[in-house]
Parts: structure tokens; sequence; C-alpha cells
């Protein structure tokens, strides 16, 4: 049972991994874009667990949210997942530069995502 | 030492109240008493002194002395009851050097120790005493006075004595204290002889009656008893053993004195020795001062120097005696002497004393040092004078006490010798004033004397001669300035004679010689009026004075040049006493006189050595026969005259040569200045009239035929002589005789000649002289001058000046007819000249025929045309009536005619043979021939024809015959042979001209038929050229060594490179141009070109390579020259293709995939996602229908998604987005990694199957992007699994091959039919087997897996065989560190 902060400017997305970490017992907060995720952060980034969130996004990507979050004291280790269609070569690379902690590709499977999750935590945890 | 020995105060008192300085040691050396003086002298401060003071103050001598030497062994003086007193010396601190005396004390054990202590010092105060006695004085009488006593006293002895006898010259001493002691002499013998002394201690005195004590001790002076110690003591036993010591030690202090006072005599001997020696010494220098002083007389001189020596050397008579200087028999002359009364000595003078007698006694028997001692015994057997003077100095001549008594008629004397050895005369000593013989030190004296005489008279006689000889020479002087003063020959030569008078000469005769010795001039001098008459009558004949002079005997009377020869000499007698005469006249006794018939001539040589002039002297005014000085004078005067008398012939010659050059010089001018011979001869016989005096010049010219022609003359019928002639066979000419001898001669006395004829106009010449005139060794004439007067006119002289004159006369003559060959060559020149005009004009015109022919030969190359205008220009030179040409035909061997005239045009055509008639022969023969009458020549075949004469020459070319031209005409001999050479020579040009023709119509054809074949060449090449040119892909064609041969305009628009800078140039020059990719296009090209028989047809290089901003590809393939069998490689033909634009568009495709890929996850991710939630059953439970239709969603959405991963990949690698991350690779950790794949897709899938690896050991890494193979090894496994029925194997093996790791995979599957393995690498293709279709792909895997092999450098392949199985097989590069 981890808080999860996510950001998914798409709403079927968005909806489907609230949906799907909710299912696996998670607690999920979510934000439309990078932006809206950052000030969410700024304001109580210390509740939560793991941040995960979309590359692509209006007003703030994903990266950009990352660098942000990242320079925010609750926030600056908590761990970051980044799920992305990875349309362009180098983008796992700019993620992880950009201070991510593990990336997902879409289209996943719910499965592989809790796993993902699952593993991030402990990984973090320990 | 273990008793204390003490010394008393008293003793120490009297001790340092000596003056000496005394230090007292034990016998073991130690010291036990120093007085205040040797406190003193050796600076010590303490007595007594420690040891090792003594020993530091005055080193190891005292040490050694004093202490351990003497010290210790103090038993030896005591043992022998004597005391030992030993004397040494060692050096002070402060440097003095200090006698040490040592003196043992003894102390006996029976003496009273205060008795033997007093008696011991009084002792040393004796022998201190002795000791200053010895030192003050060398009076030996005083020290034994001294000795004596203190003996005498210091052994209360009554009375005593030292006798010494003599010794080494000294006198005796006795000296006697007391009353004598009238000691028996035997005792006296007995210690003599023993050496030992002798101690009687009751002796009887024989005078008193006493019984008294006497001791008689040897006085031991080295080695030997001198003396003997007498001491009498009237008490009996009087002298114990200390005295007895003490007495021995005063024994040895006399034997010091003894040494000391023969020490002191000997020095004072030698003192005086030395005294009496610089009195002598000082006498000499005295007396040979006196010597040397020039301005004294000699006879002073003479008189000093004896008085000298008598006073020196010890003798009552001393007498000097003198060589005569200049008399040879060396007869000595008493010059002066001492302790003779005058007149003695001049009775001496009067008697012979030759030095000759004197030579028998020096030897070395008699010789004394310098002098020499005759014994008289022994001078009686010699003839020497000398005077006895018995009575004027009585001598005791048995004088007992003289040791060596000198003897009446000793003779005693000292030769004397100049500086050079020679004897100069002697001094002779007699009447010794002790009597004694001399000895060495008078030796000694005289030495010295005569050596100082010596020199001193032979500074005076030089001193002597010096003012002579300068008197001399004065007078030689004035003579010669006054000789020297006059020009004229003849005055010069009367002073010349004239002056001899001035040496004392009263009778002269001076004469000119000339080189036969004949009188040419005299000159007389104190002659009376009388034999001046008859001077020239009696002169002495030249051969007489030839014969002199040339024998051998004479030179013993030369002295220098003159020759003095005494009249009473036997050999001059015999020899010149027919010539000079014996007069009557009485001889003269006196010494040296001038001898009525002595003769004394002097010759003159002048440079040749040849006798120039004799000079006679007679009567000489000292009436004294000539000394060397006088011969030496004459020498000079002779030299003096020789130089005045040559310089005045030089200068008379010279005048003469004057005289004869300027003569020369006019004749020589002339011959320059003009040609006319007979001027120039006229002058060269008037100037030699003049020259040598003569009455007539004659020349003869030399003619050819053996003539003599008298050419020119001067003088006595010259007009007569004028062409004269005289044949050169006529020996008896005088003239011929010169021509045949070829030599220059003179005859004087002709009037004697009766043979020789002179054919001159002269009735009786007196003498001749004719030369030959030679030029260049030939004898082209004769000159002869002819005197009428004097028989001897002609001399050696006249030749060589005659012989100049000849010169210039063959000179003369030679030009002469030097100018007459001119001439004539100038003649012969205009002749040649002319003829030469005329060949040159007719050869000019031969040249201009054969110019035309030439010209219009080569005017056309029509060969009719040709011909026929040859045959037409010939005849124009020619005239004949009729000509053809005939050519040999190629068809047979007749001969055509190709051209004629004056004939029937029909002629033209028809052939003749070529081996017959004429033509034959010409043919034959290759030779040009003329036929003057037919009618007469077997050549010519034709009876009836009407030609005469005919021509025929060949036509040749290159040795070939190729036809022949005929020329003909009616008459006979029509033609002459220099129309022949023409014709001959035209034929040559018509040959030429023919052969031209042939040439270039062969040529012609040939061009013709070349151009044909360029034409086609080119056209086929400008169509394939265009071809190439118009082939919109670039081709570039490298032969088989690379050089590139073929480049289109496209080639080099593509590569960026001029047309023209890429053909010819090797493609390695390309090499680097066009980065990595190009590399290996070139590499290949270079690879094939290395070796080109690995290739094989089908080899080809596909390749793409950026240029600047396109993209080329590149297809190289080898060409290979099909025409021949063995496939030779030719090159590589390089096709380019500029595909930027398809690769652009390549590259928006991948775009365009990537982003709507990118754009079709999204929605994938909703429908996939929402799917999978449901089918967990986030929506609840699903009924069997929804499951089935969700999983449906969920494949395809699956594929949606595979198929876009591929997309992705395959666009991102061809459009160059891929990039590899090579390191080096396990390929069996990757393998490993697959299996497990492969295993969990098995069991996943419920699907069986085996799995195998087969991997080489040791297998190396590759250089890879380790995702990436393993992207292609799980690719190619998973096609194995999905195409394999469950149960199949799969292999996945590895193998090294090369540089590569070779990986297959390998299956068991449905395998690949073989038109398909050629499509499965295209992407989306997908076999429609129904196998194949089950299993679901994108057809973009293998695309994939292929295009990540190649980007690795490496390669994918496939076989398999359907319904068997595949392999797939890829090649990775070994890394390059694993490599290395």
């Amino acid at each position: 049972m981890a808080k999860i902060l996510i950001a998914e400017d798409e709403h079927d997305i968005r909806e489907l991994i609230t949906l799907t970490l909710t299912f696996s017992g998670h607690e999920v907060t979510s934000a439309k874009d990078g932006q809206e995720a950052v000030e969410i952060a700024e304001d109580r980034g210390g509740d939560f667990d793991l941040i995960m969130m979309d590359v692509r996004m209006p007003r703030m990507t994903g990266y950009e949210a990352c660098r942000a979050i990242r320079q925010i004291e609750t926030t600056k280790d908590t761990p970051f997942i980044f799920l992305s269609a990875k349309g362009q070569e180098g983008e796992v690379q700019t993620g992880l530069e950009a201070g991510a902690t593990e990336y997902i590709l879409k289209p996943f499977a719910p499965d592989i995502l809790v796993n993902k999750v699952t593993e991030v935590l402990a990984r973090a945890s320990s | 030492m273990t008793e204390q020995i003490a010394i008393q105060i008293e003793t120490k008192q009297f001790l340092d109240n000596l003056n000496e300085a005394i230090i007292i040691a034990s016998l073991h050396g130690d010291l036990l008493h120093a007085n205040q003086s040797a406190l003193q002298l050796l600076k010590l401060t303490a007595s007594p002194p420690t040891l090792s003071a003594l020993i530091e103050i005055t080193g190891a001598q005292l040490n050694e002395h004093l202490l351990l030497e003497d010290g210790i062994d103090a038993e030896s003086p005591v043992k022998n009851g004597l005391l030992r007193f030993q004397s040494h010396h060692v050096n002070t601190p402060d440097g003095k050097l200090v006698q040490i005396a040592l003196i043992p004390v003894q102390y006996t054990a029976n003496m009273s120790i205060n008795g033997d202590n007093h008696f011991a010092l009084t002792q040393i105060d004796a022998l201190v005493r002795v000791s200053d006695g010895l030192n003050a004085t060398l009076e030996l009488d005083g020290i034994l006075d001294l000795v004596l006593n203190e003996a005498i006293e210091n052994t209360v002895s009554t009375s005593g004595y030292v006798n010494l006898p003599t010794t080494n010259n000294s006198q005796p001493i006795h000296i006697n204290q007391g009353n004598p002691i009238p000691v028996d002499s035997h005792y006296i013998d007995q210690v003599w002889n023993n050496g030992q002394s002798l101690l009687i201690n009751r002796w009887h005195h024989p005078e008193t009656d006493d019984q008294g004590s006497l001791a008689l001790y040897p006085i031991n002076y080295e080695g030997q008893v001198a003396g003997i110690l007498a001491l009498y003591s009237s008490q009996p036993d009087q002298y114990h053993s200390q005295q007895r010591a003490f007495i021995h030690t005063l024994t040895n202090h006399i034997a010091i004195a003894i040494g000391n006072n023969q020490r002191f005599q000997q020095l004072r001997q030698r003192t005086d020795a030395m005294q009496q020696r610089t009195q002598q010494i000082e006498q000499f220098l005295e007396a040979g001062r006196g010597l040397q002083q020039s301005n004294r007389s000699q006879d002073d001189m003479y008189q000093e120097l004896v008085y000298a020596i008598q006073e020196s050397v010890n003798f009552n008579v001393v007498v000097l005696s003198l060589l005569n200087e200049s008399d040879p028999n060396l007869q000595l002359q008493q010059i002066a002497a001492a302790g003779l009364p005058l007149t003695r000595l001049h009775e001496m003078q009067t008697k012979d004393f030759s030095w000759h007698n004197l030579v028998a006694v020096l030897k070395p028997d008699y010789e004394v040092g310098g002098a020499y001692f005759v014994p008289a015994d022994e001078v009686t057997n010699y003839d020497i004078h000398r005077e006895d003077i018995t009575d004027l100095y009585p001598i005791d001549f048995n004088n007992q006490t003289a040791a060596n008594p000198w003897k009446n008629k000793d003779f005693f004397f000292i030769p004397l010798r100049d500086s050079t050895g020679k004897p100069l005369g002697l001094i002779t000593l007699d009447g010794p004033k002790d009597g004694e013989r001399p000895d060495a030190s008078v030796v000694k004296a005289l030495e010295i004397f005569a050596n100082q005489a010596a020199a001193a008279i032979e500074n005076a006689r030089l001193f002597h001669n010096t003012i002579v000889y300068a008197t001399q020479l004065q007078e030689l002087h004035d003579v010669s300035r006054l000789v020297l003063r006059e020009i004229d020959f003849d005055t010069q030569l009367r002073l010349l004679a004239e002056g001899l008078g001035k040496f004392g000469w009263r009778r002269i005769v001076l004469s000119l010689r000339d080189e036969d010795l004949n009188p040419i001039q005299v000159i007389a001098s104190g002659l009376t009026a009388e034999e001046e008459d008859q001077l020239w009558d009696n002169m002495i004949a030249p051969s007489v004075w030839r014969d002199w002079l040339n024998n051998d005997n004479l030179s013993q009377f030369r002295h220098a040049s003159c020759y003095f020869l005494p009249g009473d000499n036997e050999w001059v007698q015999q020899y010149f006493g027919e010539a000079v005469g014996s007069d009557d006249s009485i001889m003269s006794d006196v010494p040296n006189a001038w001898q009525p018939y002595d003769v004394l001539f002097i010759p003159l040589y002048d440079r040749q050595q040849r006798v120039m002039a004799i000079i006679g002297l007679d009567a000489p005014e000292s009436g004294q026969r000539p000394d060397e000085r006088m011969l030496k004078t004459l020498e000079l005067y002779a030299q003096f005259s020789t130089a005045v008398i040559e310089n005045a012939k030089l200068f008379k010659q010279t005048s003469e040569r004057e005289r004869f050059y300027a003569a020369l010089g006019r004749v020589s001018s002339a011959i320059n200045a003009t040609l006319n011979l007979n001027d120039v001869l006229s002058l060269i016989c008037r100037e030699s009239l003049n020259i040598f005096a003569v009455d007539g010049v004659y020349i003869w010219q030399r003619q050819e035929n053996n003539q003599l022609v008298g050419i020119a003359a001067q003088g006595m019928g010259e007009q007569e002589f004028i062409n004269t002639t005289v044949n050169i066979n006529e020996s008896s000419y005088f003239a011929v005789s010169i021509v045949r001898n070829g030599q220059p001669v003179f005859l004087n006395h002709f009037t004697d000649q009766k043979k020789t004829n002179i054919a001159l106009p002269h009735h009786s010449p007196q003498a001749l002289l004719g030369l030959p005139l030679t030029k260049d060794d030939e004898i082209i004439g004769v000159m002869v001058l002819v005197d009428q007067n004097t028989p001897d006119r002609f001399s050696e002289q006249d030749i060589e000046y005659a012989s100049t004159f000849g010169v210039q006369a063959a000179i003369a003559v030679q030009n002469a007819r030097l100018v007459t060959e001119l001439r004539e060559l100038n003649e012969k020149l205009d002749e040649r000249v002319v003829n030469r005009t005329r060949a040159l004009a007719e050869e000019s015109e031969r040249v201009q025929f054969l110019l035309r022919i030439t010209t219009e030969l080569s005017t056309s190359l029509d060969q009719d045309y040709v011909l026929n205008e040859a045959l037409r220009l010939v005849n124009e030179v020619v005239n004949a009536t009729q000509g053809a040409i005939l050519l040999t035909s190629l068809a047979d061997e007749d001969l055509v005619y190709r051209a004629a005239f004056g004939m029937n045009k029909e002629l033209v055509g028809p052939s003749l043979k070529a081996d017959q008639g004429l033509v034959g022969w010409v043919i034959d023969n290759q030779k040009p021939t003329i036929v003057h009458d037919t009618n007469t020549e077997t050549r010519w075949q034709t009876k009836e024809d009407f030609y005469r004469s005919a021509l025929g020459v060949p036509l040749i070319v290159n040795d070939d015959v190729i036809g022949v031209l005929l020329l003909f005409h009616t008459n006979a001999k029509a033609f002459t042979d220099k129309q022949l050479t023409l014709v001959e020579a035209a034929a040559s040009q018509v040959a030429n001209a023919i052969n031209n023709a042939s040439l270039f119509l062969l040529t012609r054809e040939q061009a013709d038929r070349l151009a044909n074949l360029l034409r086609d060449v080119q056209i086929e090449a400008a169509k394939n050229e265009s071809i190439l040119q118009s082939i919109a892909d670039g081709v570039l064609v490298a032969d088989e060594n690379g050089k590139i041969i073929l480049a289109n305009i496209t080639a080099s628009q593509i590569l960026g490179i001029p047309k023209d800078q890429i053909w010819g140039k090797p493609v390695q020059e390309l090499a680097g141009l066009y980065g990595a990719k190009g590399d290996s296009w070139i590499t290949t090209i270079e690879e094939w070109a290395a070796n080109p028989n690995d290739l094989e047809n089908e080899s080809f290089l596909a390749n793409h390579i950026p240029i600047e901003d396109k993209v080329i590809s590149i297809l190289v393939s080898p060409v290979f020259a099909s025409l021949f069998t063995n496939n030779q490689f030719l090159g590589t033909v390089s096709i380019f293709r500029d595909i930027t634009r398809e690769v652009e568009v390549d590259r928006m495709k991948s775009e365009f995939v990537s982003t709507v890929s990118h754009e079709l996850r999204t929605p994938m991710t909703s429908i996939k996602g929402y799917a999978d939630l449901m089918l967990m059953g986030a929506s609840g439970p699903l009924s069997g229908p929804q499951n089935k239709y969700l999983s449906v969603i969920k494949n395809n959405a699956d594929r949606l998604h595979m198929l876009v991963d591929d997309l992705l990949d395959i666009s991102r690698i061809e459009t160059g987005k891929t990039e590899l991350d090579l390191r080096p690779v396990d390929i069996p950790q990757i393998a490993e990694q697959v299996i497990i794949h492969l295993q969990g897709r098995s069991q996943h899938l419920n699907k069986q199957m085996n799995v195998i690896t087969d991997l080489a050991p040791a297998l190396p890494l590759v250089n890879a992007d380790v995702q990436r193979v393993t992207q292609i090894l799980t690719n190619l496994a998973d096609n194995a699994f999905n195409y394999t029925p469950e149960n199949g194997t799969i292999t996945i093996k590895a193998t090294v091959n090369g540089k590569y790791v070779h990986v297959a995979v390998q299956d068991t599957g449905i395998g690949i039919s073989e038109e398909n393995q050629k499509k499965i690498f295209e992407r989306f293709y997908r076999s429609n087997d129904a196998d194949v279709q089950k299993v679901s792909g994108t057809g973009l895997g293998l695309a994939i897996v292929k295009n990540l092999v190649e980007m690795h450098g490496g390669q994918l392949t496939v076989s398999s065989q359907a319904g068997k199985g595949s392999t797939f097989s890829f090649t990775l590069p070994i890394s390059v560190d694993e490599d290395a």
C-alpha cells in the first residue's frame, strides 16, 4: 500500500492507471499534466511514495516536471517512473537523466505496471 | 749499576774551575756529573743531567760515541793497563762543533780512594794541558817539550827524553830534560823492533850508579814506531800501572803532534812551491808582454827572452836559435844568447847548424815534457855543434851532493814551433847553476817559456811580413792606379812592364802572345839598346814555350803562376841549358843569391786558361833569389796584369764587333728593305770589303744545273766576275771545294797553293777565305774573300764574322730565288683558276640540268607524265634521234615501254626481252654503256636498223634494276662519255622519281584503308562514348592495375571531380576522399587488381557512400575479357548512382512510421489496458463470450503492439537513428539467456522443445552491441520456436571462422522453400504457407535482424529445406581486444 502521484494528460489512460493501481491496493493522486503534478508535489510532496507520469503532456512535459520535482525537497528522492509510448530514440535515456527511476513503455499490461511499481517501491524501501 | 759512585765535593769544585767541559759517566753509561763548562756548552740546567736530556741535546752522536760504544766497553783499556784516549766531534745545540775527548777513568781497588782520585785528577789536568798545547802550536819541539815535562812531573821521574829520528824528510828531533839517560842501545832496539813498551823497575844507572826505574815507550805513528819516549826515575818500581797508562796516553799525544807537524810541513812546502810558481808565472808574463810588444825590435825582444829564461830556469847559458823563414835548408841561426859573451855568439853564428841535424835527436827517448835532454855520452854520437862553456862557468861535474849531476856536453834544448806545428827554432840551455840535470819543474817552466817565445816570434814575424807585404801592395796599388788611368793599350802595357821595376827587378820583358804562343807585342824595360834591337830575334820559339809549359817536371818550380827555375838545379840545367844558355858569369856563393842563369817567368792566362802573355824577370836589385813573399807579390801583379790585358783585348774586340754589327745591321735592313737581289748582294760585298779590309769579295750562286754562277762582286774585276761560271765537278776550284766540303775555309799564304784554281779576276792572291751560303742545309752559293797583300791575313775569327755575312748573303740569294718561284707560282695559279672556272661552269650546267629534271620530276606523281618529261629533258642535252624508257613489269621478266619519243606511239606498251641485246647487257651489268657503231657492235641484234649509235642506262633503285633508258642516233659515234655521265645522273633521278611515284601510290592506298578503318572505329567509339555519357549512372572503368581508363560525365559529377582529373589516375588516389565507406570500394578494386585469379565472374560490391550532401550507391564489378578462354581480368567497372532522393524518401517514410507508431500506441494502451483490466476481473466477473471477445481484443492489441515495435525498429535502423554501443560481447552468455527465454516460452505455451547449445570451446568475444545481439538471437530463436512443431529440436551453435564468430540457429521445423528463401528478408514478407500464417508475425523480424547483423559488419544467411528445418546463421566480428 503506497501513495502514488500520477500525471497523464490522456483521460482514459489516467483512469486506467488509477484503476489498475487502486485495484492493486495503492492510493493514487492524479494530475492532468506535469504542471499540476509539480504543484501537487510542492503542496504535499512528502505524502507520496512514488510518482509516475507520462512524457508527452501539455503545459509541462514529463521531463520538465521530473526535473522540477527533483528540485523540491520533499520529493527529491521519491521513486519516479515514466510511462511513455517511446516514439523517439533516446527517450528512455532522457528520462533517466531527468531523474527518473524506471521507465515503462506503452502500451503496458496492467500486471506488468503493478509488478514494476511493486519492484520500484521494494527497491526504494530497501 | 748497583754501586753508587759518588763524586766528592772538592772534585766537583775542581772540575768546575776548568775551562773544558767535562762530563763524568759510569761504566754503564749513567751520567754522574757535568761541570759548569759542560752545562754552559751543552745548555744543560742541572747536574748531573739525565741521560735522555743529553741524548736529546747532542742527538745520536753522543749517544753513539759516548754511551753505547765506548762507555759500555770500558773494560779493555783497563785490562791492558792503559788508558785509552778517544776523541770525537759532536755538534752542540747552537751549532758549535765540539771535540769530545773520552777518557776512561780507572779506579783500582788497591788504591786509596783519595790518592787515586788525586792522581787521576792530576793526570787529567796534565792531559788537558797537553791537549791545550796540541791545539796551541804546531811546533813539534815545543809539544814534545811539554809532553816530556808533563811526563816527568806527573810520574815523578828524574829525567827523560824524546827521540824522533828523521822520517819523511823531516829533521831528526831529540829533546832531553834532566840528565841524559844513557840507555843501552839493545833496549832501544828492542822497543823499536817490538813496538812494545819496556819497563825496568830496577835499572842500574851506569853514571849515578842508582837503582832506579826506566820506562821506554814507543811512539807509534801510522802503525810504525816513529820514536821513543824514555823516562828515568831514581826510585825503583816507580812506574805503577796508572802511571804507565798515563805515559802511554802521552805517547799517543806525541803521535798526534807528529801527525800535525807533518801535515803542517807538507802544507808549508806546498805553499812555498805555489809562491815560487806564482813568481815564475809573473816573470813569464812579463817576458811574454815584452815579446809581444810590436814596437820593439825583434833582436831586443829575443835578447830579453833569453835573459828571462836564464833568470827563471837556473841555467847559466841560454841560446835562442831560429830558422830562416824562407830557407828551404832549415839552417838555424843563433839569434840571441844569455850568459855568453857577444864574441862567442858571433862565433857560433858563423857555423852551420841545420835543423836537419837536430831531427835525429827529436825522438821519444830524449823527450822530457816538451823539451829534449840528450845525455852527454849519447850526444857524442850526433854532430850537433855547441859551444863549450866550461871555461865560463866552472861546474863541478863530480858533485857528490847533486842527485843527478850535469855532465859536460849534456844537451838540453826545447824546440820552438809555430801554431801550425812547423819548427821555428830552439832554445838550448847549458851550465845549470846547481849542477843538476834538469828536473820536471825546470822542463815545465821552460815549456811555458818556449810556448810564449814561439807565439811571440810568430807574431813578430807575421808583423814584419805584413809590413813588407803592405808596402808591396801599396806599390801594386800605385802601379795599378797608373795603369788604369790610361786608355791606350800600348801605354798600359808599358806601364805594366815598368811597374815591375818597383818590386826590385831591373830587367823586364813582357810579351803578348797569340793562341800558338807566337809573340804579338813585346815591351822590354831595363835592356840595353843592343838587346832591344835583337829582342825579336832572340825570342824563345813558341814551340819551346809549349814544351816547357807542358812538362810535368816544371811544376816543381811553380809557385802559383810564377816559375822560378834555379840555374844550379841539375834538371833545369839539363832541360833549359840550351834555351837559357849557361853564361860564363861566376856563380855567387852568397846563400840565396840570384845566379846569372836563374830564370823567373810568369805566364799570364786568359779566362780560357790559354797563355796570352809571358813576363820574364831578371837582375833583382837585392841580388837575392825571390822568396815566397816576392813570388806572392808577383802572383798578384800577374793577376792584375792579366785583368788589364784581358780588358784591353776585350775592349778592342768589342770595338771591332761594334763595327761589324753596324755593317751587319746595314746589310740586314737592306735585305728587308729591298727585294732587288743585285742591290743587296752589292751591299753585302761592299760591307764585307770594308769590314775585312780585303781586296775583293765574290759571290757565286749555285744553279740547278750544277754550275756556280758569279752574281755579285766588289773590289777587283767586279764586272768580269759577274756571270762567270764554274762547273761543280771541277774539284780543283776553290769555290767548288767549299761547296763540296760545306765548311768555311781560309787559305793563307795562297801563293804556295799551286794546285788550287780560283777562277777569280786575280793574278796573285795572298790569302783566300771562302764560305758556303746555306739555306736549310742546302748549299745555295759560295762567298769568297780575297787578300792581295797579307799572306796570313785570315784567322778563325774572320771565318766567324764572314759566316755571319754569308748567312745574310744566303738569305738574300734565297729571297731572290723565292721571288722567282713566286712569280712562276702566280702564273700557274692563274692558269689553274681559268681551268677551274671552266670546270665549274660545266659542272654548273650539269647541275642545272639535273635540277631541272629533278624539279620536273617532282612536280608530278603521275608516272607516265614523269617518264615522258624526263626523256624529253634528257634529249635536250643529248639530241638523240629516238629515245625510250622501259620498265620491268611485275607480270613477267619482259620490259615494257613506258615512255618514248621519235617513234610510233604504238611502240609504247609492247615489251622487250630483258635478257637480250643491249637492254639485256645493261640490265645484266647494271652499268650504262654506249654503242658507238651498231655495225660493229655484237650487243646490237637488229641488223636492219638504221640507227648507227645507241646509249643505254639502267634505272636502279636500291640495287634493283627497274628499267632501262635508251637513246638512239642515226649517226655513228653520236654519243660522248660526257653525255653518258649526264644521262646516267638523269637516269638516277628518273629511277628515284619512279620509285617515289610507286611509293606514293602504295602509301595512298594504305592511307585510304587506314582512314576508313579509323572512321569506323571513331564512329563506334563515338557511339560507345555517347551511350556511356548518356547513362544517368556514373560509370568509372579501371584497368587491371587499378588505373582509371574511363569515366563518364555523370561519374565525374557524382564524385565531384572534373573528368580530366579522373582519367589516367590510379583509383588509390581517390582513397580517403569518401570516408570509410569509400575506402571499401577502393580497397575492393585494389584487392581485385592484386589477385585477379581469385575472382569469379559474379564478384561485385555494392555500397553506399555519402559524398558531400549526396548519398551515392556504388556497384563494382570485375571485367573479364570473354574473348579469351582464360577469362583474363581486364579491370573493374564502378557504377555510381545518386540515390540521395531515394534515401531521403526512405527516411521520411521511416519518420512517418515512427510518428504513426507512437500515435498508435496511445490508443493501443487504452485498448489493451482496459481489456487486460477486464480480463483480470477488475470490472467484475466476465461471461464466457465476454472473456473470449476480450481475449480477441487483447491478442490483436498485442499483435498491433508487436507490429508497431517492429515498424519503429526498422524505421530507426533504416533512417540510421539506431546506433550501436559496441563492446566485447560474450556469445555463450547471450545464448544462455535466449535458451532461458525459449524455455520460458516452452513452459508458458506448453509446447515441448529440445533446446541445445553447441558452442565451440573458448569462444572469443565479439565486437557488438549486447542488446542488439540479444535481439538478433532471440528473434531467430523465437522464429525457430514458432515454426518448429512440438518436440522439435533447436540448436544454437557458435564457431570461430576467421575473424568472425559464426552463430547459427538450427531447427527441425517446417523449413523454407528455395523460392521463399530469397524473399524472407524483405520487409512485411510473409509466406502464404498455412503453417506460417498460423503464427502471428509482422514480416519485419528477419528484415530487422538482417539489418542489425549488417550494422555489426556481419552477414546473415539462411539454408533450409522445406519440411526438414532451417538454419539461420550470422557472423559477428571478433573483438579487436580479443583478437589481440
